[in-house]
């Protein structure tokens, strides 16, 4: 990762800094203006876990493709590393709800994707993907196809694919909502693990409760239309935290306080038609 | 050949809910295989049967034996040999002609506005079965080998277009999502993530573009008649009365057509072989 | 709202095509434009006009010969003189009918030849060999057969038409049948139906979105066939119109027949895929 000492010198300690950010949509079908995220101001540090929880469609994805740098705010601003987002980076990677995994690719060539589109390979790629490939734990799997996989196994590759490329902020995008239950609990163990090795800073979107608090250092719940943070919570659960973790009176506490905010959501069930807003046509530069 | 789009996705056309594709034992594999040889033999036999139990005027029906032996004669004659390179050149320099269409597909898939723009055109020239063009074509070129260089060209440059443009079409947004993620600017992403994902769909195009080519060349070939060309053959013994002769060459287009057709198949199943649901 | 920005939250997200253009992301330079209904016709008719002035600007001033190109003037003169001459709705009207009766003939011999070859096993494999191997034949290759065994008249045209359309219906309902559920027939064998009964109310029932795409094949298929018979018989029908021209170097005219042959196509089409959602719609109602 190539530090310039400016981002050095400013915020060496915070990783994303969103401010205010807005991000509007025109909708041409319905002629309107559909607000998906509203005023968003949050700070992430460096190696932090921070989990976002929220019902689907408040705009918590929104939320984490401004920060890759796919879509951008309509106001206020996002900076990443101390660099203001004009789209994706090198510094930060994805890993995709329903994998995007591209089916003619094999699980190396997969591995590998990342590192092609950031033209960062060499010599030492092909190395570089056998460790990460191993550290999903999919030895012996390098020359399968997605569609000879699992969905868990898919989804590890996802993982693999992100890592490789070593960035400093993983974003996930609901990783494991289309993974199965119990593989989902192996996953979350591991991610665990795998992030305590590698240790960036990760935002994990998730609509599972009991996923955000299991994994995350802080919880922050966003409820619908216009998607803003209610609330930012830490979890002081002590680490590894296990499945046994999830009967400890913290834990329940913690649910219960999540679920009230997420159950006495006000605009639940109100349709998202909002007044017009001026939708910005160019990205911020 | 049909005025509906053939891709991949396309399931309501039986190009692709062909014959189940046969796996399994050795035995079975080798009956698979030699459905076809049985079937021709059968066919064979029911003609000749036809012709013991009937005794047709030859002119009508010809009995295999006669038209193997006619065939045999323009074997040995070469005109077998000069039709098939008469009709091979246009073919193949018109089907390389329309292999422009390719990058234009492509181009066309990736603007929304170039896509409405070009569409009324290209489905009207598609929706037209290609034959209609014969008439104006020789009109306007004469009774030339130009002719069917343009008829193979505007026959098979169509869908093969069409075909690219559906591909790029059809490449999931989250795969595109994924390339940019990582940085990919719009080449990178092309080059990494939707090419490779058109790729059926330019496979598919190409076995479309050589059939319709193909009917396209033989349509000339079939109203022009002239001598040297396959279909010329066909059309020359016909006004001889010399139905045998123009038995064996239509035969041996047949032969040609479903040859042609097999081996595009083959390309194209090559082309999408990883994809979930094998295209026959 | 967020479902626009993240489409696939079904899993695999299946290859339709169009699905690219829906993205509504802005992009890093510039947003991809998405167009509403209106834009769409609006644009259609802009660009159809430009079409035809531009069309009419190189045949007039263009230096092309009229022979390749008449103006559009002169093939709109072409199609109001044959209008005048009584030539065009006679013709027309005679392809229309050999069409209509080829296309009845074949598919009352597809339809419930189909469905016999797809449910008898034995048939199935004694015929589908033949019957793909038609499928793929080009038909016109047929042509010069037809003309030797009918001759050069209607009858040549009915066959073309019937061995176009009957291929290409056939395959569609035969493969249709075959993908029936097993678990249904299992399910109509537990309640004891016979033979007979599996036939009528499973088999049949479920065929029926196959028999609208076989018609729906047949119909493209069968004009296909009509067009290559016109082309080779010109004795009468839109044929005999495109010979005469061609024999007196009339290019607008033949430029003329080319747009009514399109108008002919796309009504043909438009008017089964219409016949088609009919199908599909009562279907859903009676589930």
């Amino acid at each position: 990762m190539e530090k310039t000492p400016e981002t050095m010198h400013t915020n060496r300690s915070v990783a994303v800094e969103a401010h205010d950010v807005s991000v509007t949509y025109d909708r041409l079908r319905e002629k309107d203006t559909l607000i998906a995220l509203k005023d968003f101001t949050i700070e992430i540090e460096q190696g932090e876990f921070l989990a976002i929880v929220g019902p689907s469609g408040c705009g918590k994805s929104t939320f984490l493709n401004v920060v890759a740098g796919l879509t951008f705010p309509s106001s206020g601003s996002i900076k990443v590393m101390g660099k203001p987002v004009t789209g994706p980076e090198t510094d930060r990677a994805v890993v995709f709800q329903d994998y995007a995994l591209m089916p003619w690719r094999t699980t190396e060539q997969n591995v590998r994707f990342g590192l092609e589109l950031q033209r960062r390979t060499d010599s030492d790629t092909k190395e570089k993907v056998r460790h990460y490939i191993k550290l999903v734990g999919l030895e012996g799997f390098e020359r399968a196809y997605p569609r000879e996989l699992s969905g868990g196994m898919r989804q590890r590759v996802g993982l693999a694919r992100a890592l490789v490329t070593e960035p400093r902020l993983l974003l996930m995008d609901e990783p494991f909502a289309a993974v199965d239950a119990m593989t989902r609990e192996v996953m979350q163990e591991e991610l665990a693990k795998i992030v305590s090795e590698t240790g960036q800073a990760i935002i994990f979107i998730t609509h599972s409760v009991d996923e955000a608090i299991t994994l995350a250092d802080r919880i922050a719940v966003v409820t619908n239309r216009p998607g803003r943070i209610r609330e930012i919570l830490e979890v002081d659960i002590p680490r590894p935290r296990s499945r046994a973790s999830r009967s400890m009176p913290e834990f329940q506490e913690l649910r219960d306080r999540i679920w009230d905010m997420l159950s006495d959501d006000p605009t639940k069930a109100v349709a998202p038609r909002v007044e017009a807003i001026p939708v910005v046509e160019e990205p911020p530069r | 050949m049909s005025a509906t789009a053939s891709t991949p996705t396309d399931i309501g056309t039986p190009e692709h809910i062909g014959p189940r594709r046969k796996t399994g034992s050795l035995g079975k594999r080798i009956r698979s295989r030699l459905t076809g040889p049985i079937s021709l033999l059968v066919f064979l036999g029911v003609w000749q049967a036809a012709v013991t139990l009937t005794d047709p005027d030859p002119y009508i029906l010809p009995s295999p034996g006669a038209v193997w032996d006619a065939f045999i004669l323009a074997v040995e004659n070469g005109e077998v040999w000069a039709a098939m390179k008469g009709s091979a050149g246009p073919l193949a320099i018109g089907m390389l002609f329309s292999l422009i269409a390719v990058p234009l597909g492509l181009i066309i898939g990736l603007s929304p506005t170039l896509d409405l723009i070009t569409s009324p055109y290209l489905w009207g020239f598609f929706a037209l079965p290609n034959v209609a063009f014969a008439p104006l074509l020789i009109l306007i070129t004469g009774f030339s080998t130009t002719t069917s260089i343009w008829m193979v060209f505007l026959s098979a440059s169509v869908p093969l277009c069409l075909s690219c443009k559906d591909g790029v079409q059809a490449v999931d947004t989250t795969l595109v999502k994924a390339g940019r993620s990582f940085g990919g600017g719009r080449v990178a992403v092309f080059v990494k993530v939707i090419a490779p994902c058109s790729l059926p769909f330019i496979a598919s195009g190409i076995r479309n573009a050589i059939s319709r080519g193909f009917v396209g060349l033989l349509s000339v070939e079939l109203l022009i008649g002239t001598k040297g060309t396959i279909g010329g053959e066909v059309i020359q013994s016909g006004r001889v009365y010399d139905t045998a002769r123009m038995f064996a060459f239509i035969l041996l287009l047949i032969a040609i057509a479903l040859l042609l057709v097999s081996g595009s198949r083959w390309l194209e199943t090559w082309a999408s072989r990883w994809r979930e649901e094998v295209v026959i | 709202m967020t479902t626009t920005l993240q489409p696939g939250t079904d899993g695999r997200r299946p290859l339709v095509p169009g699905a690219f253009r829906r993205q509504r992301m802005p992009h890093r330079r510039g947003r991809r434009r998405v167009f509403t209904r209106r834009q769409r016709i609006v644009v259609s008719v802009l660009n159809l006009t430009a079409f035809f002035v531009i069309w009419q600007l190189i045949a007039t001033y263009g230096n092309v010969p009229t022979l390749f190109l008449p103006s559009v003037t002169d093939v709109w003169q072409a199609l109001v003189d044959l209008n005048n001459e009584g030539i065009l709705w006679d013709n027309l009207w005679v392809s229309l009918s050999i069409y209509l009766i080829g296309l009845a003939i074949s598919m009352v011999i597809a339809i419930p030849l189909g469905l016999m070859i797809g449910g008898i096993p034995v048939l199935d494999k004694a015929l589908s060999t033949y019957i793909w191997a038609l499928y793929t034949l080009p038909r016109i290759v047929l042509m010069p057969l037809l003309l030797v065994w009918v001759g050069i008249n209607d009858a040549a045209r009915i066959w073309i038409i019937v061995l176009s359309a009957v291929p290409a219906t056939l395959v569609v309902i035969m493969e249709g049948v075959k993908t029936v559920d097993n678990s249904l027939l299992v399910a109509g064998r537990s309640f004891g139906a016979s033979r007979y009964q599996l036939f009528s109310k499973i088999v049949m029932p479920a065929t029926v979105p196959f028999i609208a795409i076989g018609v729906r094949m047949g119909v493209t298929r069968g004009l296909l066939g009509l067009f290559i018979g016109e082309i080779f018989t010109g004795v009468n029908g839109i044929g005999y119109i495109l010979t005469l021209a061609q024999k007196t170097f009339d290019s607008a005219t033949i430029y003329a027949m080319l747009l009514v042959f399109l108008f002919f196509c796309i009504a043909m089409v438009s008017a089964t895929t219409w016949l088609e959602r009919k199908v599909m719609e009562g279907r859903r109602q009676l589930d």
